[in-house]
């Protein structure tokens, strides 16, 4: 349940950019968040995090909208580039060890208010 | 009324990262190295810190910091063999975060210690999420746990330091391929160390003090005091 520590941040960061906006929190409609496809995030579960974290803070009225970023790499050797569907860092075309891209991110990605 | 959207931008982690960076200063500052043991629960984790203090006792000063969701039962085999251990209680939560760390260091005597090991909470999954302020990250895996894990769990792997491959006497009683479970490893995180031991024989276990003592000294000066 990872899930809900990191809703506890999402929570705390969406309060303190409204705040910076001026944009009351009752306003927020959707709160969009990127994580890597190697945060073993489940989306389901931090919806349920969302909703219980939300609670009290003026943010019922809003959703939570997860992104998941796919791992990609590249071969330094071969030039493969492409998606990799689980962490694998040997190069699917040569067995090189590959260069990963992405795939550990999570942040805070929009926000969507009514004016 | 009209709905408008705003680009953020903004990382998730950053109070955690704050209290991990804070750790490091801390650390670095007392000239004390922080690893943090992460593994399921029955891998081995208590049982190789066992190990570690009655085989590193004497070269290398060190405290244990134990988390667990519920009761002091590890932290009291530790202090059992006199060596400093504080039990970090999560009250639920499946993980240690940093700011807990950091205050339960403030309280160790850093000045008499040389390295501080962490037993994270038994889990395979959040505690790879969440930097402490460790130096290293150590995965532990036990031969009876199957040799797929690595790419089950491929985070705590890539993120890790070190392997250790735990309950190695018990192989000629299982199916266990360890080629299979290194392949597994080596996908995940291909120039990682494997070190495979016995906490009950001791077999093994000299390659991998000496690792920890190289560790210990990686990019640190001794306190001349």
């Amino acid at each position: 349940m990872h899930e809900l520590s990191i809703c506890a941040s999402i929570v705390d960061s969406v309060l303190e950019e409204l705040k910076n906006k001026k944009i009351a929190p009752n306003k927020l409609r959707k709160c969009g968040i990127v994580a890597g496809a190697l945060r073993q995030i489940v989306p389901e579960f931090l919806k349920d995090a969302y909703k219980m974290t939300t609670n009290g803070t003026g943010l019922e009225d809003s959703e939570i909208v997860i992104e998941i970023a796919a791992l990609t790499a590249d071969c330094p050797d071969c030039g493969w580039s492409g998606e990799l569907k689980e962490l694998n860092y040997l190069c699917p075309a040569c067995d090189s060890v590959l260069k990963l891209n992405n795939g550990t991110e999570l942040y805070l990605s929009d926000l969507e208010y009514i004016t | 009324m009209s709905v408008e959207k705003v680009k953020v931008y903004k990382d998730l982690m950053g109070e955690n990262e704050k209290w991990a960076a804070e750790t490091r200063k801390l650390l670095s500052g007392k000239n004390v190295r922080m690893i943090n043991v992460i593994g399921s629960p029955g891998s081995g984790k208590t049982s190789l810190l066992e190990r570690m203090v009655r085989d590193l006792g004497d070269k290398c000063a060190f405290a244990v910091l134990e988390g667990d969701v519920e009761t002091t039962a590890d932290a009291d085999r530790i202090a059992a063999l006199n060596i400093t251990a504080s039990q970090l209680l999560t009250g639920g939560a499946c993980h240690l975060e940093a700011k807990l760390v950091y205050y339960a260091l403030r309280d160790l005597p850093l000045d008499d210690l040389d390295m501080v090991v962490v037993e994270n909470v038994g889990n395979l999954v959040c505690p790879a999420e969440f930097d402490i302020g460790e130096h290293a990250k150590i995965a532990v895996l036990s031969v009876t746990e199957g040799e797929d894990k690595p790419s089950k769990y491929p985070l705590l792997f890539h993120e890790s330091s070190a392997v250790v491959l735990t309950k190695t006497d018990l192989l000629p009683y299982l199916d266990f391929d360890k080629a299979e479970c290194l392949r597994h490893i080596e996908k995940v995180n291909p120039n990682i160390p494997v070190f495979e031991i016995s906490s009950k024989t001791g077999d093994g276990v000299e390659n991998w003090i000496e690792w920890v003592m190289s560790e210990r000294h990686a990019g640190l000066v001794r306190n001349p005091n």
